[in-house]
C-alpha cells in the first residue's frame, strides 16, 4: 500500500564511535515510521563501521569520508547523496532515539508547519534528566539552554513552543530548507553549527520548534570532554581560518589549541555577524563588543585567561574573515523574509552570559564563580554549551594551568581587594552624579560631541575655526559604544584610568620574572595618593597620564633592548647579532618603526587629552639615557629617546589637523601643555616627593613609599639594581620637573606637577616592586643580616603608606565636592529667553571647568555659553582669536585702566563674569573644597565697574550682571544696516546695552552651527566669529549684506521681514581634516594590528610561512615588528 | 608577553645573563660545589660590590635632600596683599580704555541757596582728554549729559548744574583713556571748600568729623553704576553709642540717582560725629558737605568719603595758630577699643607722639593745637597709627576775627607715593572763588632716609622747587614758589605724602587737600 508519510532520511555521523553506537542505531531500526532511510556518514578511523552498521541495521547506507571535516561539511554531504527526501533527521552517533520519535517529529513538522523540530533530549543513563528542550539566545548569540542542569523531567517542558534553537544531537529539518540555506557552514567544524543553522532558519522564515513528545536519549561525547577534539578537526579549523586568511584576513594563531570554548565563542559571533541586518549590526555589535572586553578584563583579572583568549581569539577570527563573513551575508540577507524585530521576540533579554555569570557571582560570591569556572576547566565537566565557555582546554597542560591556579588566585584575592578599596572609595561617585568640577566637565550629547570633532567652528571664546583635539571623538566613540549613555562615559574614561595604570605598572614590571614583584608594583600604584588627588581636584589630565605612564615607561624599556626587557623566543635569529643561530638565543630587536607606531598611538590617544603627553615621553626617555651615567649603556638607552622622538612625531602626525591649529598660534602655543598658575600655592617638595600635591596623603605617613622605594638600591643586584636606578633616576627628574613648574620657574612651559607626577609615581612604584624582587632573588645569596631589617622596614613602610589613601577610601569620593558651580549658576538656563548669551569665567585655571587663557598673574579666563559649560569648551583652541580682546578688558580692568568691563565685553555677548576662588562652593560642615585664589585685585577691580552688577557672592563664586550686553544674535529694526553700535562706552550710559534697541532674535542651541527665526527689517547683530565664515541667508536664499562690527563681530542688513538663517560654513578643510584624522587613526591602528601578526610570525619563525596574500614577509620586517604590541597591544 | 625571568629559558648569551652577571664566582669556578659552598666563599660573593650602588644612592640622597633645602630656602612667595584703597582718588593711567570721576559737587541741602558747585578737571596726558558728563539732580531732575574736554597737561573747570534747577547735582565724568583728576570746589554764605572727585564707586565710605551741634550736615549718595544699591547709613559719637537712623537704612538707588540727606534730624547734638556709609549691594560714591559754624564765624567742608578704615593716617601739613584750634577725630568702627599714637614729623626735632585710646564704637577727638610740646604756629605732619582700623579727620578753626571762611574739616590720606598732583581751587588764572590760590604745598617724608623732592609745573614742566626732605620731615612751599593755581607735579625719590593748603582762609587748613598720586 502506498503510503502517504513523507520520506526522511536520518543522517547519522559517525566517528570511531564507542559501544554505544549499537544502541544508536538499534533505536533508528526500531522507529515506527514506515519511510525512514538511514544514511551512516563515517568519518572515523576505524575500519569496521560498516560491519557494524550492517549487524544492526543492514538496510541502512554507509558512506566513509577520509578525513574529519567536521560535523556541518559532512552532513552538507548529504545534498549531493539524497533526493527526494522531505526531511533530514540528522543525528549524532550517540543518540538514542524513543521508539517513536521519528513520528511524532514528523507529525509535529507538520502540524506547526515547522522548519525545523528538535525533540526533548535527555540523559543517556538517566533518561529522568532533562539534558535540552530547546535552546534560547540573547542578542549576542550566547545559547541559553531551557533546563537547568540536571533537572528532573516531570513533564514541565511538555510543550510544543517555538525555540530559537534545535540543539545539535538529533535535529529533523525540512530538506528544502536545508537546501536553501546551503545546509551547515562548513567552517564550523563543532560547536555551534546548530545556532548558525537555526538563526539562518529563521531568517528565511522557518519555524524553530521543540516537540516534547519525541524523546531522544544523548551522550553528548564531545561536549561533555570524553572525547576529544581530534587533530584533524582542529587542522580542519586552521584550513578554514587559513582559507579566509588567503583571502587578506588573519590566521588561527596556533601557539595554544583551539579550545571548545574558543569554538563556541566563535561561531556564536560568526552567526551574529551574518544573521543581523545592517542596520541591526551596528546597534548590536558594539554592545556584544563591550560586553566582550568587560569580559575580557574580568577573565584576567580571575586569571581565566582561557576565558579570556577565547574571547579574544574569537573576535580576531571573526574580524579576520570579514570577507567570508560578507559572502555569507550576501548569500542570507536576499533572502530574508523575517525581520530582526520579529527574531529578537524569541531571544532572551539582556546578555544572557552576564546574568548567568551575576547568578554565579550571587550564589558563590566573585571567588566561587571564578574557581568554579577553573575547575570546570581542568575537570572537563561541561555539560552544555553554555559550559562549553568554562574553559574546556583541548590539550591542557595540567601542570602549567595548576601552578597558575594557585598563583592566580592568590593574585585574584588581592587584586580583589584593591579593586574593592578603590570601589569602595570611589563609590558616592560612581553611584551618583560626577561633579563638575575642574576638568570633569560633563559631556554633551555623543552626537554632539563627534559633530564637534569633525566641524569647523567651535564655540570656544567668541568662536573660533581651530581643528579639535581627537578627544572629542574619542569620548564620542566610547560613548557610542555605551548607547549615548555619556555620563557612564565620563566616569569610565575617568575611573578606567585607575585599573588602566595598575595593570600597566603590573606589565611593567612583569619581564623581571616575579609575579610578587609585579604584584606588588600594581598595588603601590594603586596605593600612592597621585591619582586619588586628581580626583579630588578634578584634573582628568593628571588621571590619564597616570593611566598611560607605566605603559609609556614599558616600551621605552624595552627600546633600550637592556635585559630583562628583552624578549626570548627559543628560535634562532640570524641577524640579531647574539647568540645567532643558537636555539634560545635572545632577540633584541626592536624596530624603531614599529615601536614608534606602536607608542605613537598610545602618545596620540595621551596628547589628545594631555598634550603635555608629548612633552612626558620625551622626558622619559630623556631620563633613562640619563641613568646611563651610572651604567655606561649610552648607545643602549639612547634608543628609548629615539623612539620616543619617533613616536612622537607618529602621534603628531595622526593628530595632524590638530597640530596645526595649535602652531598657528605662534608662540602662544606653548600654552596648550598648561597654563601658568600662581607660585603661591605650589606643592613643597615634600609633598612632591610623596604625590601629596592635593587633599589627600598630606600626613608623614606618605613618606613610606618613597623609603620603600629605597630598598633595591640597597638590596638589589644585578639587573634589578640597575634598573631601580633607571627608574630613580625617571623619579627624581619628574619631581624635579613638577616641583620647579609648579612655582612657576619653566615659563611659559605650565605643565600641571600631577600631570608630571605619573611617571614619578610609575617608577616609584617600579621600585618598590624591585625591592621585592630583589627580596625574592638576591636576598637569599646574602646572609641574615641588615639587609633582612631593610626588606622588612620596606614592607611596613609600603604598609604604613598605604594607610592615608585608605582613610581618604573610607568617606566614598576621595574628596570630590558633592556640588559644584555648575549648580550655583544653573539658573542662568532660565535666562537663555532673553537671548543668548556668554559667560566670562575668571579664575585660577585649575578650577574653570573649561580650556582657558592667560590673563596674567595666575588669571585665567574661558567663555560657556547660556551657562556652565560642556566638554566642548574643555580643550580649546591654544589661541583665543577675537575672545583675547576679553582678557585685554579684564586686565585692562584689573589695572584701572576701565570702570566700563561690561560694555568691553558686551560686544561679545558676555551677560555674566563669573569669578572663581575656589574649585567648588564651599558649605559649612559638607564641603571644603580646595581654594585656588584669584588676583587680590580682580574682585575689588570688578566691584568698581559701572556696568556690572553683583548677583550672586557665595563662598568660592562670584556672579556679576553685565548690564551693557547685547544678545549674541540680535536685531535692531529700522533702516536697513543702519544701526550702529556705540562708539565707545561714553555713548551710552552704563546701564544701557552697547547696542540701543537690540532685541534677540534667532534662538538655538549653545555651540550651534545654525540659527533660524523671523526677522524684521533692520539690522542683526552677531558675536560669532570668525565673522567671514558665517552667512546670514534670508528666505529667498539671498545672503544678507555683512559688515564688520566691533573689529571682529558681523552686523547684516536686512532689508525686509523674512525668515533668516544665520549659519557656520564649514568649507571643506573641517571635513577633510575630520577625515584626515579618520584616516590617519584608522591606518595607525590597522598598522599596529598588522605588525601584531607580524609578530606572531616572527615568534614562530622556524616555519615561517606565506599567510599575506602569497607574499614572504622578509626576516626584517618580522623582526622590525617587535616592540609595539609588547608595549601597548601586549 | 613572556620576558627572561617568567620562562626561565636560559640565554645563550654570556653578557646578558643575568645570573652569571650576578654571580661570577659560578663562571670562574669559586667553590668547587654549588651545593656545598663554604661560608667564607658566600661571604665574599654576596659582599662583592654592586658596580654603581653607591653612586645610585648617593645621587638620589643629593637630589632629595638638596632639593629639599633650596625647597626650604627658597620659600614660595605669598598670595599678594589686597592693593590699598587709594581713598578713592587717584588718576587713571594714561593708557586707560576708559576712566570716570565722580563729583557729588553740587551744593547740599544745608548749604543755602547761592552755593554752588564747580569742578576742576585736570589733564596730565599729552593729548586733549574728551569726555562725556552726565549729571543728575537730586530733584528727580532729567539727566544731563554733555560733552567735556579736557587740554593737554592743562585744566578746565565745568559747572555740572548748568541747565539744571538749585539743589544738590552729582556728576560722572567719563573719558575715553585716562590721565584726569576732578576737583570739586563749592562756594556759598558760610565759606568755600574744595575736595577731590572720586575716581571709584565702593560699597563703603566713611567720613568723620562732622557735628551736628555747630554746623549743618548733608550726606550726598550718588549710584553712578548700572545696579540698583541698596545704603545703610550708621553714625558713631563720642558717647559710644551707635545711631542707626531707620530712615537711613535700606536707602535704595537706582542706577544714576542721587540722594542728599540732612543728618541733622536724626542725628542731633552730635558735637563729632562719625558716618559709616555701607551698601548691602551695589557700589555708590558719598560725600559730606558741612556747614560749620565756630566762634570765630563759619565755614564750608565738602569732604569726600574714605572707602574704609586704615591704620595708618596722614596729615602733610598741620599749623596750629595761636587763639584756633586742630583737632583730629579718631572713629573707631569696631567694638573693640583701638590705641592709636599720634606723631608729629617734623624736620629739625623731634615730638613726643601721643597715645590715644578709642573706645569700640566710639569717636574721640583730639585737640592737637591744645597738645602739650606740639608746636604752634609752624607747620608739622601728622601720622596716626592706630592698632587696629580707624578714620580720621581733622577740623581746623580760626582765631577770631580771622579772614572767611574760619572754619574748615579735612579728611586723611593713607596714601604714600612718589608722584603726586596738586591741583588749586581752580584753573590758572580764572579761580573758582574769586581772589584764591594755592597758598602752601607741604611734602611729608615719612620714611626713615631723606627725600629727594621736586615740584614743577605740570604744563611746560617748569621747575617750582626743589628739596631734600629729612627723614620724618617735611618741608613746605610757599605761595611765591607755587604762582598761583597751576597745576603741580611732585616727585620724590622715595614715597611721601602731600598736602596743598588753599586761601586765603582765616587760617592754614581750613581748606586744604590731598594731591592725586599719579603712576609712574
Amino acid at each position: 500500500m502506498e503510503t502517504l508519510a513523507p520520506p526522511v532520511v536520518a543522517v547519522v555521523v559517525a566517528h570511531d564511535p564507542g559501544p554505544w553506537f549499537a544502541e544508536t542505531l538499534a533505536s533508528i531500526a526500531s522507529q515506527d515510521y514506515a519511510e525512514l532511510s538511514v544514511l551512516v556518514l563515517d568519518t572515523g578511523n576505524s575500519d569496521d563501521l560498516a560491519v557494524r552498521v550492517a549487524e544492526v541495521l543492514p538496510s541502512a547506507y554507509v558512506r566513509r569520508f577520509e578525513g574529519n571535516w567536521g560535523f556541518g561539511a559532512t552532513v552538507n554531504e548529504v545534498r549531493t547523496m539524497v533526493d527526494g527526501a522531505a526531511y533530514y533527521l540528522i543525528c549524532h552517533d550517540d543518540v538514542a532515539l524513543a521508539v517513536d520519535a521519528v513520528h511524532l517529529l514528523v507529525e509535529e513538522a507538520f502540524r506547526s508547519n515547522a522548519g525545523v523540530v528538535s525533540p526533548k533530549v535527555v540523559s543517556w543513563s538517566d533518561p529522568e534528566l532533562l539534558v535540552h528542550v530547546g535552546m534560547s539566545v540573547d542578542k549576542g548569540g550566547s545559547v541559553v539552554d531551557r533546563v537547568q542542569p540536571n533537572e528532573i523531567d516531570h513533564g514541565q517542558h511538555d510543550a510544543v513552543r517555538d525555540v530559537f534553537v534545535a540543539p545539535g544531537g538529533c535535529t529533523l529539518i525540512r530538506a528544502d530548507l536545508f537546501d536553501e540555506l546551503d545546509g551547515y557552514d562548513p567552517a564550523i567544524v563543532a560547536m555551534g553549527e546548530d545556532l548558525d543553522l537555526c538563526w539562518r532558519a529563521q531568517v528565511v522564515g522557518a519555524r524553530i520548534i521543540v516537540a516534547p513528545d519525541a524523546r531522544v536519549r544523548h551522550l553528548e561525547v564531545l561536549a561533555s570532554g570524553e572525547r576529544p577534539l581530534e587533530a584533524s578537526l582542529l587542522a580542519a579549523a586552521d584550513t578554514a581560518a587559513d582559507t579566509a586568511a588567503d583571502a587578506g584576513a588573519t590566521p588561527t594563531s596556533p601557539e595554544r589549541p583551539v579550545t571548545l570554548q574558543e569554538l563556541q565563542r566563535r561561531h556564536e559571533l560568526l552567526a551574529a555577524f551574518t544573521c543581523y541586518s545592517r542596520s541591526h549590526l551596528v546597534r548590536v555589535v558594539p554592545q556584544i563588543f563591550l560586553l566582550a572586553m568587560g569580559e575580557v578584563v574580568v577573565a584576567e583579572l580571575a586569571g581565566n585567561r582561557t576565558r579570556a583568549r577565547a574571547v579574544v581569539r574569537a573576535w580576531r577570527w571573526n574580524l579576520g574573515r570579514m570577507a567570508t563573513i560578507r559572502a555569507r551575508r550576501s548569500a542570507l540577507q536576499p533572502k530574508r523574509r523575517t525581520s530582526d524585530k520579529e527574531i529578537r521576540l524569541l531571544q532572551v533579554r539582556g546578555s544572557a552570559r552576564l546574568s548567568a555569570y551575576f547568578r554565579r557571582v550571587f550564589q558563590f560570591g566573585f571567588h566561587g564563580a571564578h574557581a568554579d569556572e577553573l575547575a570546570a576547566a581542568a575537570a572537563s565537566d561541561a555539560e552544555t554549551y553554555g559550559t562549553a565557555d568554562e574553559g574546556l582546554e583541548l590539550e591542557p597542560n595540567v601542570e602549567q594551568t595548576e601552578a597558575g591556579r594557585v598563583a592566580g588566585r592568590v593574585r585574584l584575592a588581592f587584586w580583589l581587594v584593591a579593586a574593592l578599596l578603590v570601589i569602595i572609595g570611589s563609590r558616592g561617585v560612581l553611584t551618583g552624579r560626577l561633579p563638575s568640577l575642574g576638568q570633569f566637565t560633563p559631556f554633551p550629547t555623543w552626537s554632539s560631541t563627534f559633530s564637534q570633532f569633525f566641524t569647523g567652528w567651535h564655540p570656544s571664546g567668541v568662536g573660533t575655526t581651530a581643528p579639535a583635539t581627537p578627544a572629542l571623538a574619542i569620548s564620542g566613540v566610547v560613548g557610542t559604544v555605551l548607547l549615548g549613555a555619556m555620563g557612564l562615559t565620563q566616569k569610565i574614561l575617568i575611573f578606567g584610568c585607575l585599573p588602566l595604570g595598575a595593570w600597566g605598572a603590573v606589565r611593567l614590571l612583569r619581564p623581571f620574572g616575579s609575579q610578587r614583584a609585579a604584584l606588588v608594583c600594581g598595588l603601590a600604584y594603586l596605593a600612592v595618593p597621585l591619582p586619588y588627588n586628581a580626583l579630588a581636584l578634578g584634573r582628568w589630565g593628571a588621571l590619564v597620564v597616570y593611566a598611560g605612564a607605566p605603559w609609556v615607561l614599558a616600551t621605552l624599556a624595552r627600546s633600550t633592548g637592556l635585559e630583562p626587557f628583552v624578549r626570548r623566543t627559543g628560535v634562532p635569529t640570524a641577524s640579531a647579532g647574539v647568540g645567532s643561530a643558537e636555539p634560545g638565543a635572545w632577540a633584541t630587536h626592536h624596530g624603531l618603526l614599529g615601536g614608534a607606531l606602536a607608542l605613537g598611538v598610545l602618545e596620540a590617544v595621551l596628547i589628545s587629552f594631555v598634550p603635555a603627553a608629548a612633552v612626558v615621553v620625551v622626558l622619559v626617555a630623556l631620563s633613562i639615557v640619563l641613568s646611563s651615567l651610572l651604567f655606561g649603556d649610552i648607545p643602549r638607552t639612547a634608543r628609548s629617546l629615539r623612539l620616543a622622538l619617533a613616536s612622537t612625531g607618529v602621534a603628531l602626525v595622526i593628530s595632524l589637523p590638530w597640530l596645526i591649529g595649535v602652531l598657528s598660534s605662534g608662540r602662544g602655543m606653548v600654552a596648550v601643555f598648561g597654563l601658568q598658575t600662581p607660585a603661591s600655592g605650589a606643592a613643597s617638595w615634600g609633598m612632591v616627593l610623596r604625590f601629596a600635591a592635593g587633599p589627600i596623603g598630606a600626613s608623614p605617613l606618605t613618606w613610606g613609599f618613597v623609603v620603600a622605594a629605597a630598598a633595591p638600591l640597597v638590596l638589589a643586584r644585578g639587573v634589578r639594581f640597575q634598573w631601580a636606578a633607571r627608574f630613580w633616576a625617571i623619579a627624581l627628574v619628574f619631581w624635579f620637573v613638577a616641583w620647579i613648574s609648579g612655582r612657576g620657574w619653566t615659563g611659559g612651559l605650565a605643565i600641571d606637577p600631577l600631570v608630571l607626577l605619573g611617571p614619578a609615581a610609575a617608577t616609584t612604584s617600579a621600585s618598590i616592586g624591585l625591592g621585592v624582587a630583589a627580596f625574592e632573588r638576591d636576598l637569599p645569596k646574602a646572609e641574615f643580616g641588615w639587609r633582612q631589617l631593610v626588606t622588612a622596614v620596606g614592607v611596613l613602610a609600603v604598609a604604613v603608606a598605604s594607610v592615608p589613601t585608605l582613610v581618604s577610601a573610607l568617606p566614598g569620593r576621595w574628596d570630590l565636592p558633592t556640588n559644584d558651580f555648575s549648580q550655583s549658576v544653573s539658573w542662568m538656563h532660565a535666562k537663555v529667553a532673553s537671548g543668548a548669551f556668554r559667560v566670562l569665567w575668571l579664575g585660577d585655571p585649575r578650577s574653570l571647568n573649561q580650556g582657558g587663557w592667560n590673563v596674567g598673574g595666575g588669571l585665567a579666563y574661558a567663555t560657556s555659553e547660556n551657562g556652565p559649560p560642556d566638554a566642548r569648551w574643555m580643550w580649546n583652541g591654544t589661541a583665543p582669536g577675537p575672545a583675547g580682546q576679553l582678557g585685554s578688558a579684564v586686565n585692562l580692568a584689573m589695572n584701572d585702566g576701565t570702570d566700563r568691563l561690561g560694555g568691553l565685553v558686551a560686544p561679545a555677548a558676555v551677560r555674566y563674569v563669573v569669578v572663581l576662588t575656589s574649585i567648588a562652593p564651599e558649605i559649612a560642615g559638607e564641603q571644603s573644597p580646595t581654594a585656588y585664589p584669584v588676583p587680590s585685585g580682580l574682585l575689588p577691580a570688578l566691584g568698581r565697574q559701572l556696568d556690572l552688577q553683583p548677583v550672586l557672592s557665595g563662598t568660592g563664586i562670584t556672579v556679576f550682571a553685565n548690564a551693557a550686553w547685547v544678545p549674541q544674535r540680535a536685531e535692531v529694526t529700522g533702516r536697513p544696516g543702519s544701526a550702529r553700535p556705540a562708539e565707545s562706552p561714553l555713548a551710552t550710559a552704563p546701564w544701557m546695552p552697547v547696542v540701543p534697541g537690540a532685541k534677540p532674535v534667532l534662538p538655538g542651541a549653545a555651540a550651534s552651527r545654525s540659527f533660524q527665526g523671523p526677522l524684521t527689517t533692520g539690522t542683526l547683530f552677531s558675536s560669532a566669529a570668525p565673522s567671514g565664515a558665517w552667512q546670514l541667508v534670508t528666505s529667498s536664499g539671498t545672503p544678507a549684506p555683512r559688515t564688520a562690527s566691533f573689529g571682529w563681530a558681523s552686523r547684516y542688513a536686512v532689508p525686509a521681514a523674512t525668515t533668516g538663517t544665520l549659519r557656520f560654513n564649514d568649507g571643506f578643510l573641517p571635513l577633510l581634516a575630520g577625515v584626515f584624522s579618520l584616516v590617519a587613526w584608522g591606518v595607525a591602528l590597522a598598522a599596529l594590528i598588522d605588525r601584531r601578526r607580524l609578530r606572531r610570525e616572527w615568534e614562530r619563525v622556524g616555519r615561517p610561512r606565506s599567510w599575506s596574500k602569497g607574499r614572504l614577509r622578509p626576516q626584517e620586517e618580522l623582526e622590525d615588528a617587535w616592540s609595539m604590541d609588547e608595549g601597548v597591544l601586549g | 608577553m613572556s620576558g627572561p625571568g617568567t620562562n626561565g629559558t636560559p640565554t645563550g648569551d654570556p653578557t646578558l645573563n643575568p645570573r652569571q652577571a650576578e654571580a661570577p664566582g659560578a663562571t670562574t669556578g669559586e667553590g668547587s660545589s654549588p651545593l656545598v659552598e663554604s661560608r667564607l666563599a658566600r661571604r665574599r660573593r654576596t659582599l662583592r660590590p654592586v658596580r654603581g650602588r653607591t653612586a645610585a644612592i648617593v645621587t638620589a640622597v643629593a637630589v632629595v635632600v638638596g632639593v629639599g633645602v633650596v625647597s626650604s630656602a627658597v620659600s614660595v612667595p605669598p598670595p599678594a596683599p589686597p592693593a590699598p584703597s587709594q581713598d578713592g582718588v587717584q588718576v587713571a593711567p594714561v593708557s586707560a580704555r576708559t576712566s570716570s570721576l565722580f563729583c557729588a559737587s553740587g551744593a547740599g541741602l544745608a548749604a543755602g541757596a547761592g552755593a554752588t558747585g564747580m569742578v576742576v578737571l585736570t589733564n596730565t596726558s599729552r593729548a586733549t582728554a574728551r569726555g562725556v558728563m552726565t549729571t543728575v539732580a537730586g530733584s528727580g531732575a532729567p539727566m544731563v549729559r554733555r560733552g567735556v574736554a579736557v587740554p593737554p597737561l592743562g585744566t578746565a573747570d565745568v559747572n555740572p548744574a548748568l541747565g539744571l534747577p538749585a539743589g544738590a547735582t552729582a556728576s560722572t565724568f567719563t573719558f575715553e583713556g585716562g590721565a584726569v583728576s576732578g576737583t570739586m570746589v563749592v562756594s556759598g554764605p558760610a565759606g568755600w571748600s574744595t575736595a577731590p572727585c572720586a575716581s571709584s564707586v565702593s560699597s563703603q565710605w566713611d567720613f568723620v568729623g562732622g557735628s551736628t551741634t555747630t554746623g549743618l550736615l548733608d550726606l550726598s549718595l550718588y549710584n553712578p553704576t548700572a545696579a540698583q544699591s541698596v545704603v545703610d547709613v550708621s553714625f558713631l559719637t563720642p558717647d559710644g553709642s551707635v545711631l542707626v537712623p531707620q530712615a537711613y537704612q535700606g536707602i535704595t538707588l537706582a542706577p544714576g540717582q542721587l540722594a542728599v540727606a540732612g543728618l541733622g534730624s536724626y542725628v542731633q547734638n552730635v558735637p563729632v560725629v562719625a558716618t559709616l556709609v555701607q551698601t548691602s549691594s551695589g557700589a555708590i560714591v558719598a560725600t559730606e558737605l558741612d556747614q560749620m559754624s565756630v566762634p570765630s564765624g563759619s565755614g564750608l567742608a565738602l569732604v569726600a568719603g574714605t572707602p574704609g578704615p586704615a591704620t595708618t593716617w596722614r596729615f602733610a601739613q598741620t599749623t596750629a595758630v595761636r587763639g584756633g584750634t586742630v583737632t583730629l577725630s579718631l572713629a573707631n568702627p569696631s567694638p573693640s577699643a583701638v590705641t592709636a599714637v599720634i606723631a608729629v614729623g617734623l624736620s629739625a626735632a623731634t615730638v613726643t607722639p601721643k597715645q590715644v585710646t578709642v573706645p569700640g564704637h566710639t569717636v574721640v577727638a583730639f585737640v592737637a593745637s591744645a597738645a602739650a610740646g606740639w608746636p604752634l604756629g609752624s607747620p608739622y605732619s601728622v601720622t596716626v597709627k592706630a592698632s587696629a582700623p580707624v578714620i580720621v579727620g581733622r577740623s581746623v578753626s580760626a582765631p577770631p576775627a580771622s579772614a572767611a571762611p574760619q572754619a574748615g574739616l579735612t579728611g586723611g590720606t593713607t596714601t604714600t607715593a612718589t608722584s603726586w598732583l596738586v591741583v588749586g581751587p581752580g584753573i590758572p588764572g580764572n579761580p573758582i572763588v574769586p581772589g584764591t590760590s594755592m597758598q602752601t604745598l607741604a611734602v611729608a617724608n615719612p620714611g626713615s632716609s631723606s627725600v629727594k623732592v621736586t615740584v614743577t609745573q605740570l604744563a611746560g614742566g617748569r621747575p617750582v622747587g626743589m628739596a631734600i626732605v629729612a627723614a620724618n620731615g617735611l618741608v613746605v612751599f610757599g605761595a611765591a614758589a607755587l604762582v598761583g593755581l597751576h597745576p603741580l607735579v611732585v616727585t620724590a625719590s622715595e614715597p611721601v605724602s602731600v598736602e596743598v593748603d588753599d586761601g586765603p582762609t582765616g587760617a592754614p587748613g581750613v581748606v586744604a587737600a590731598s594731591g592725586f598720586p599719579l603712576r609712574t
